[in-house]
């Protein structure tokens, strides 16, 4: 894909000259044509980086896509390339291997605007990485931790985390959904918790749609069994699988379209299936009520309700779903409950 | 005009003196043939003083002139050292003032001065009351000088002038800083007396007036019905470094809030002035202290939060605690932390939390003040309790990055209603290009020429310790440890605790 990037300067700095440093860069920036300085908040990104590797090791930001993210939601960018184990990188001298500054312009002559960032390696220990990041956030506006890495396998460093307003992670690269989720449990209780962002639940939105449209616009009277939904998915997708079953397992407007539940309460752990014919994923009823999501579309046949329907799926680029998420500040209320509601699951065993 | 400094070699002088000298020079604001005659015990020649001063010049003047000490291709560092001169001495000798005075009849005779004087005590704060009763034993102020009760008796060959700096802190406490301005004011006349706060000189801050008073949309605000609160932070990222021997005397109470942040107070509160004549300027300041309600006895553990800093960490590298540093008493009763909820009992702001901090060892060297407003009804796009819309914030920086931004909500561009907290952006380093010029540049050009408005008058002083003494005097009767913080948090716990029972939380700079 072309970059979107219309120009980009960049240098070498130390911590202690990062900010002039970026006042230098935004000077030569704007030389010979004038550009103006966008950032609608602080977008710290996590990249785990091993303290041993070479000082020229390029953190993975550019195959994140956060050129095409800032070009929709402009922010100062800090990309952290951190270690969270602990012991290797005590004996050196510097907390810091590297760092740089960098500045993006965007459009054309007279419509220019530019974004900053700001890519640190540092060799410091967890309880230190905070007093780098403070140092390099701007205090009046907000904060987003854009955390890169599974969650199941580096957990959230939470002081950290908490300097955030939000927290934006996507669990499709989650390779143990029970390990992860749990490693989001001490930020669910906590009462200054960062707003929680999920790649992959706005994935769910217009299955959550598809299927409310069509419980709501069942009959009454063939409410009379409780039955779980029962979710299935292939392979690749347990965490939409468990973020589905949670979901309906929370969801009050779907629980309460009749005075009676049309689903069991109890959250019914979703299957891997290998023979799931293309289908990203499946929920069922015992009447015969199935929900297909394929990779385009969204199919709802059910025997006792509306003809079968389908909605499509728009294929959301990727750097806008994430531009998306950066810019709805105001937690998603439901989704803390299907995260509790599994955080629960998981702890009971 | 000769600039006498007693200190010349020291850290103040050398920091930040000669460099706004030598940037003033520059600029060519400086008085035709100005004598900078520096005083102090090193010995050193007027040769071995001007070594001194290029190389404090190159090493922290701002970044602002090409006219670098060295190549100095223009010659312009060649004609500033040529105003340099070093008198030797010790400052409680009067043998010393006697040198001192026959060294600037001379320098003043070679230079053709008419002999206007400006003192700068940039001594400790014990050497001030000494250094001014010599400075009158030996007659450098009084006979043959201006004297305000009487103008001069020829207006057109006026009486040379002889003008004070006095540095803060003046004083620990009300007594001690009455004694000191007593002092002064019997050798020199108040309004030849400038007591510098370095901070009133920021750019930013001398534009807080202009911000208020010269724009329609932000006055019309700033009263109770519609500020919800007032933050003040002024945090310093370093320790105590080698200054432990004052800063155990005075703590951040006395180095910080008693004049910076409430002279930052005064000039955000009070009202509009009938005039920019000084006086009627510090009158108007002056109001706001003696309007700032009294916070004594139990109201002080209720409204006052003071902490040392513990070890923690700067940019990632460990840094000890205020009780490990060098100088420190091992059991060390001096706050590097403040934190106050106080209120100005006046019309315009009966019942809003002012709420000030101040601490070394925080996660940044910054300083802002921060307007914010109250929030819009909970109806249109207000109406979720769980999603509140941000309130509306008009901060001021005043460092770094000079300037200030106003925060509103914003749609964001798209189909849906989606609200976003943007903030207009004024920033003084993109708009007006060229760095600002520093604190003491403005300072000691307006001693020059007489402008005593950027300075703490008399009751000014004494008001702020007035209002400081019952705080520090219920601390002074606790002996328990102080709270402690994490160098590179932003405070100890009981500071978010002065806030947490009304709801508000101290902003992340």
């Amino acid at each position: 894909m072309a970059s979107v990037v219309a120009s980009r300067a960049r240098r070498s700095s130390s911590v202690e000259r990062i900010e002039p440093d970026l006042t230098a860069l935004w000077r030569d920036v704007a030389h010979d044509e004038p550009v103006s300085r966008a950032v609608m908040s602080n977008l710290v990104v996590f990249c785990r980086c091993p303290v041993d590797t070479g000082e020229d090791v390029e953190l993975p930001h550019a195959d994140l896509g956060v050129d095409e993210v800032v070009q929709r939601h402009p922010a100062r960018v800090i990309v952290l390339g951190h270690d969270p184990s602990t012991g290797a990188r005590r004996d050196r001298s510097s907390p810091v291997i590297s760092a740089s500054v960098e500045v993006l312009t965007f459009g054309t002559s007279g419509a220019r605007y530019g974004v900053e960032q700001i890519v640190i390696r540092s060799a410091c220990g967890d309880a230190a990485i905070r007093s780098i990041v403070r140092q390099l956030t701007l205090g009046d506006i907000p904060t987003t931790v854009w955390w890169t890495e599974d969650l199941s396998t580096t957990e959230p460093l939470t002081p950290l985390v908490k300097m955030g307003r939000q927290f934006l992670y996507d669990s499709r690269c989650w390779a143990d959904v029970r390990a992860a989720t749990l490693a989001l449990a001490p930020l669910l209780t906590d009462p200054f918790r960062p707003d929680l962002a999920d790649r992959n639940w706005r994935r769910l939105a217009p299955v959550r749609r598809a299927l409310h449209f069509a419980l709501e616009s069942r009959d009454a009277a063939h409410h009379g069994a409780t039955t779980p939904l029962r979710v299935r998915h292939r392979h690749g997708e347990t965490a939409l699988a468990w973020l589905m079953a949670g979901w309906a397992h929370v969801a009050e407007h779907v629980r309460h379209v009749t005075d009676r539940p049309i689903a069991d309460v109890r959250l019914e752990p979703p299957t891997e299936d290998t023979r799931m014919d293309g289908d990203v994923l499946t929920a069922s009823l015992d009447d015969g009520f199935r929900l297909r999501v394929t990779d385009d579309r969204v199919i709802v046949e059910d025997p006792v309700g509306l003809p079968p329907f389908a909605v499509a799926l728009s294929r959301e680029p990727e750097a806008d779903a994430i531009a998306g998420e950066l810019g709805v500040l105001a937690e998603d209320a439901t989704f803390h409950q299907v995260l509790a509601a599994l955080v629960g699951h998981f702890q009971r065993g | 005009m000769t600039l006498v400094i007693f200190g010349g070699a020291g850290d103040l002088a050398r920091r930040k003196l000669l460099p706004a000298l030598y940037n003033l020079h520059l600029d060519g604001v400086l008085p035709p043939r100005t004598a900078i005659v520096a005083v102090g015990r090193a010995s050193l020649t007027d040769a071995g003083y001007r070594s001194l001063a290029k190389e404090s010049i190159a090493q922290f003047a701002r970044e602002r002139h090409t006219g670098a000490p060295e190549p100095d291709n223009d010659g312009s560092w060649t004609a500033f050292a040529e105003s340099l001169f070093f008198v030797g001495g010790s400052l409680d000798d009067s043998a010393a003032y006697a040198a001192l005075g026959s060294r600037l009849d001379i320098i003043e005779h070679e230079r053709g001065l008419p002999g206007n004087r400006i003192y700068y005590l940039a001594v400790p704060p014990s050497m001030f009351v000494p250094t001014v009763e010599q400075l009158a034993r030996a007659r450098f102020v009084g006979a043959g000088h201006r004297d305000h009760s009487a103008d001069s008796p020829d207006p057109r060959h006026p009486r040379p002038f002889a003008r004070l700096i006095v540095e803060k802190p003046i004083g620990r406490d009300l007594a001690s800083a009455t004694a000191i301005n007593d002092a002064i004011v019997r050798v020199f006349d108040e309004r030849d007396i400038y007591r510098i706060d370095h901070y009133l000189g920021k750019e930013t801050v001398q534009n807080l007036l202009v911000l208020r008073f010269a724009n329609a949309i932000f006055e019309p605000l700033f009263n109770q019905k519609y500020v919800d609160h007032v933050q003040i932070t002024v945090a310093e990222s370093e320790g105590v470094g080698t200054r432990a021997s004052y800063y155990e005397q005075a703590g951040a109470m006395r180095d910080m809030v008693q004049n910076h942040l409430l002279q930052l107070l005064a000039l955000i509160a009070m009202e509009p002035p009938h005039s920019l004549d000084p006086d009627v300027v510090r009158d108007e300041k002056l109001e706001v202290l003696l309007s700032l309600r009294p916070i004594e006895g139990e109201a002080v553990d209720a409204q006052a939060v003071r902490a040392q800093y513990a070890a923690g960490f700067e940019f990632g590298a460990p840094v000890r605690g205020y009780l490990d540093e060098p100088g420190v008493a091992a059991d060390s009763r001096t706050e590097t932390f403040v934190a106050l909820r106080l209120f100005v009992d006046n019309w315009r702001w009966a019942g809003v939390p002012f709420l000030l901090r101040t601490g070394k060892r925080l996660p940044k060297r910054a300083s802002e003040i921060t307007v914010q407003l109250k929030d819009v009804p909970p109806i249109l796009f207000n109406r979720d309790p769980a999603a509140p819309l941000d309130a509306n914030a008009l901060t001021i920086r005043i460092q770094p990055d000079e300037g200030f931004a106003l925060g509103i909500s914003s749609k964001i561009p798209g189909p849906r209603v989606n609200i976003y907290p943007v903030k207009m952006d004024f920033r003084y380093s993109s708009t007006f290009g060229a760095g600002s010029p520093e604190a003491y540049e403005r300072l000691l050009l307006d001693v020059m020429s007489g402008d005593p408005t950027l300075f703490m008058r008399r009751d000014e002083v004494e008001a702020a310790w007035r209002w400081v003494s019952p705080i520090l005097e219920r601390w002074s009767g606790h002996a328990d440890r102080l709270p402690t913080y994490a160098a590179g948090e932003w405070g100890p716990d009981q500071a978010d605790a002065l806030l947490r029972p009304t709801g508000r939380r101290w902003r992340a700079l």
